[in-house]
């Protein structure tokens, strides 16, 4: 930290007559922390790989990787960017200090950037109790807690079982696996960057955005203006813009994009499967723009269901620890004799309720998520048979109704934000939210966060 | 509502909501636990046992000065046979590091006691303590304030489940229980155990043609050392106290007996004895192979408990460091009253493949008969040294065991398999000489890649008319390291 803010502060200063050039710093910023990212995240990856090349036996170094090095890397390099570009202000260390390592985003994000931290932690305003931004931070973070606790966790412990417990997968346990673990990835991050934003809030520091209804979408473009958009900026202005956008005729516009996205997959962890993933939303953006370039029109909603498809099957390779786990996946949701399977199952779930399908169905998918137990059983109790085994398809229904047809936490803070008396739903929601989240995690110990390792 | 006056009341009704859960359950309290009441129990649930008899323990210090720990088996003991003064501290599934924890606690508390009985069960082997601590109806009794803490948010913030809404509607209501209260209760146990007796021959049939209860063991993790370790403790503990310690093992019924591996067995015994005599009553003798001895395959008749009872107050059974060797080898020697009384089980019954059987006098080995025997076309064999080479070129592949003329109800088989695959070998016979191969109940086993061992009690009717053995559903080659029948 105390070695890019000397970069950064040398970089920033208007006159050039120092011994090394501005570029030269930059450089030997920039590689210095791409080294140390590297070294701590890549190493047995790199390793791996040579082994693999070479046939030898160096052995891994099995590192601990450092609590959000690629997060507060990111920052830092645009920071030392920025300096050079002559867009910093002379900040001071406490200051810097505070940015890069601002506890509620520092293990998850958002992606801050200096211009938009940095002025607010000097502002004495900022320093001042208030009361409109305590109350939204508390109803923003009930939210991203909820989020997280109640629906994420759910969704997690299926698509662990389908990922990484299941030998196989028929075509239904395929589909709820890969669907869970989009559900998850969503709920999860977002989650957390709620409780960013609203823990921020108490401090009176206002976070950017990071998600925006990304599942929404309806075409890729669209998906990486809503997912995770602090980190589409970072790769925007940092890695696409400096490549040469769309600046250099449309086949190096093609590359810079799948470039782009190359590193973009191999920053969220260190493994070919990230790569392929970053490959394909790469390969999709191109795919993209040659379609509007070509003038081509879709229907929205085949659009939403190409885009949303995509992107749960690219979240397949996202997920999956090895290429055969996210191939075992795929298979099932593709394998159309395994279809016949799911239609057997289902037929006997509606028709007769056979035992034992259900019970082969179980050992894949036998844990649900407690508070939607208790709701269940109380559904029983009023007569309505409904089985323990469809739980999954009840919480992915109940995710799509969510994505698709609920207001965001930032639609709802900015409905609390606006509003001089808060209504009473709200309130309600945000008890009912953090109430929830607290019986959860008394009950659950031991979650956690999906993005902090990235 | 004003943005401060949120604040304050999302704090209020946050905690509202989380309280619900612990009210809920508190109000609801399935094991009693959270009311410490021992006095009622719900219609079908089963209570704490171990918290609640510790709890009532503690609430009458001065009324006992014998305790007799142990598990559900102990629910067979009469104390009032050993004194007055004695209180049967059992509690289902309860092991010896319960026991040591439950002692523990009494003697902090300041309890006085003059004697202490521990019964030890064939799963203190294997079975951890501490598993318990996230069982809602065995987690045990804790006297520290930040355990106590941890052990009331245990319960206060579980999940609902079925029962608790079952009690809710009152489906299932709250009842006069003197589970703890009181020792045993005689007539009950009487009952039952007339009702055996006078069912003689059901209760047999009953008790051959099922199951035993194994509560989960497997043959895979052992935690002797641990165990042992335990009951140095409470020896220890006894000493510095005063105490007088008592440490028995229960019987065992034969059908639980030669699931578990015997090896491992004598193992703990041989170590038990080196810290503590302690009286035997674990092995085949006439308790563990009378089924009207039983209640189920765990759990002996009252009448048993009584003879335990008596048989240690006039100190028989005693083992001792002088002799154990002897007493092991007897109960090494005792698979002979498996061959001779209690067989017939009507059903082939695998037993665990560690068990002694060279005391036994085998009768056939396969590697001297093979040539004589029917083999399926598909199946090749070859004889390499003491060893049967198989080629199995079809999942239907079998050999067919000639005729024989075996006398004894039933006889032991000794089976060595090496695969490659993980695969099912099976048996099928025929009921009468005249019948088909069964097709239905046919017995299988899995086989596992490397070397397999059985040892399978089958009736001698299924070899004297012809037992018919496919070695591997998959194809590929087996070597059978021993395939010998000993009567």
């Amino acid at each position: 930290m105390l070695f890019n803010y000397v970069i950064g502060v040398s970089l920033s200063k208007k006159d050039n007559r120092g011994k090394v050039n501005k570029k030269t710093l930059l450089t030997i910023g920039i590689i210095s922390n791409i080294l140390l990212l590297g070294y701590f995240k890549y190493a047995d990856f790199l390793i791996e790989n040579m082994n693999s090349l070479l046939n030898s036996h160096m052995s891994l170094l099995h590192l601990a990787l450092p609590l959000a090095i690629s997060f507060f890397t990111f920052q830092q390099i645009a920071y030392l960017v920025d300096s050079y570009r002559g867009e910093t202000k002379e900040y001071d260390f406490l200051n810097y200090a505070n940015f890069v390592t601002f506890f509620p985003q520092l293990i998850a994000g958002p992606i801050v950037h200096h211009s938009e931290m940095m002025p607010q932690f000097s502002k004495t305003k900022n320093k001042v109790k208030n009361y409109h931004n305590i109350a939204l931070g508390l109803f923003i973070f009930s939210i991203g807690l909820f989020k997280k606790v109640v629906i994420a966790d759910s969704f997690a412990v299926w698509a662990t079982q389908g990922f990484d417990v299941a030998v196989s997968l028929n075509f239904f346990e395929a589909w709820a696996t890969s669907l869970s673990y989009t559900f998850q990835l969503y709920f999860d991050f977002s989650g957390y960057t709620d409780m960013a934003i609203g823990a921020a809030l108490l401090f009176n520091i206002k976070l950017p955005i990071n998600f925006n209804s990304p599942y929404k979408a309806t075409n890729i473009q669209d998906f990486w203006k809503r997912w995770h958009i602090t980190l589409s900026r970072f790769l925007k202005e940092y890695i696409y813009i400096p490549l040469g956008g769309n600046r250099k005729g449309q086949y190096r516009t093609y590359s810079n994009l799948i470039g782009t996205f190359l590193i973009g997959g191999i920053w969220h962890g260190a493994g070919w499967t990230f790569v392929f993933w970053g490959l394909l939303h790469g390969i999709a953006l191109v795919v993209q723009k040659i379609w509007s370039s070509l003038g081509f029109h879709m229907h929205k909603i085949l659009a939403w269901f190409i885009t949303f498809n995509f992107i749960n099957i690219a979240w397949v390779f996202f997920r999956a620890k090895e290429w055969n786990d996210a191939l075992k996946v795929l298979h099932g949701m593709f394998d159309l004799d395994k279809i016949h399977i799911a239609k057997v199952f289902l037929k006997n779930i509606i028709v007769t309720s056979g035992e034992s399908l259900e019970q082969d169905y179980k050992t894949v998918f036998s844990f649900q998520n407690p508070l939607i137990e208790y709701f269940h059983e109380l559904v029983l109790t009023f007569g309505l048979k409904t089985y323990v085994n469809l739980y999954i398809s009840e919480m992915i229904l109940f995710g799509f109704i969510i994505i698709l047809f609920t207001l965001n936490s930032q639609q709802l803070g900015l409905q609390f934000r606006t509003s001089i008396k808060i209504s009473f739903p709200l309130y309600i929601l945000a008890i009912f939210s953090m109430g929830c989240s607290l019986i959860i995690m008394s009950l659950n110990t031991g979650t956690v966060f999906l993005y902090f390792n990235f | 509502m004003k943005k401060k006056l949120f604040t304050l009341l999302f704090i209020v009704g946050a905690l509202s909501i989380w309280s619900l859960l612990p009210l809920y359950n508190y109000s609801i309290d399935q094991w009693r636990v959270l009311h410490k009441d021992y006095h009622y129990a719900y219609e079908r649930i089963m209570i704490n046992k171990v918290f609640l008899k510790e709890a009532y323990l503690l609430d009458y210090e001065n009324k006992y000065d014998t305790i007799l720990m142990g598990s559900s088996r102990n629910g067979s003991f009469d104390v009032d046979r050993i004194s007055g003064k004695t209180y049967n501290l059992e509690s289902s599934f309860s092991t010896i590091g319960t026991h040591l924890h439950n002692l523990r606690i009494l003697l902090n508390e300041g309890l006085e006691i003059k004697n202490l009985w521990i019964s030890v069960n064939d799963y203190d082997t294997w079975k951890n303590a501490n598993d318990f601590e996230s069982d809602w109806a065995r987690r045990p009794y804790k006297n520290t304030i930040i355990e106590k803490f941890e052990f009331y948010r245990f319960y206060l913030y579980k999940n609902i489940d079925k029962r608790d809404i079952s009690i809710f509607e009152k489906k299932s209501k709250l009842v006069k229980s003197e589970r703890i209260v009181e020792k045993i209760n005689r007539n009950i146990m009487y009952e039952k155990e007339k009702y055996i007796l006078d069912n003689a021959k059901f209760w047999k049939n009953k008790m051959t043609s099922t199951g035993a209860i194994l509560l989960g063991y497997t043959d895979s993790k052992y935690r002797i050392d641990e165990a042992i370790k335990d009951i140095k403790e409470i020896r220890d503990l006894c000493k510095q106290n005063n105490i007088q310690l008592t440490i028995l093992m229960y019987p065992s019924f034969y059908k639980t007996y030669i699931s578990y591996n015997q090896r491992k067995i004598e193992e703990f015994k041989k170590k038990l004895v080196k810290v503590t005599p302690f009286y035997d009553f674990y092995m085949l003798n006439d308790i563990a192979l009378n089924e009207l001895n039983w209640f189920d395959s765990s759990h002996f008749t009252f009448s048993i408990g009584n003879y335990i009872i008596d048989n240690i107050k006039l100190d028989k059974h005693l083992i001792t460091k002088d002799n154990i060797k002897q007493h092991l080898m007897q109960v090494r020697d005792s698979i002979h009253s498996l061959i001779d009384k209690v067989l017939p089980i009507k059903y082939i019954y695998p037993f665990h493949a560690d068990i002694d059987l060279s005391s036994l006098t085998p009768i056939f080995k396969l590697i001297d008969n093979i040539d004589t025997y029917k083999v399926s076309q598909k199946l090749i064999y070859q004889k390499k040294s003491n060893k049967i080479l198989l080629k199995n070129l079809d999942d239907h592949s079998s050999i067919l065991l000639k005729v024989m003329n075996i006398s004894t109800e039933n006889v032991i088989l000794d089976f060595r398999l090496t695969s490659k695959y993980a695969t099912r070998f099976k048996i099928s016979y025929k009921k009468t000489i005249n019948s088909e191969y069964n097709t239905k109940n046919i017995f299988s086993r899995h086989v596992g890649i490397g070397t397999n061992h059985y040892h399978l009690s089958i009736p001698s009717e299924y070899i004297n008319y012809g037992i018919k053995i496919n070695f591997g559903e998959a194809y590929g080659t087996y070597t059978i390291d021993d395939f010998t029948i000993y009567q």
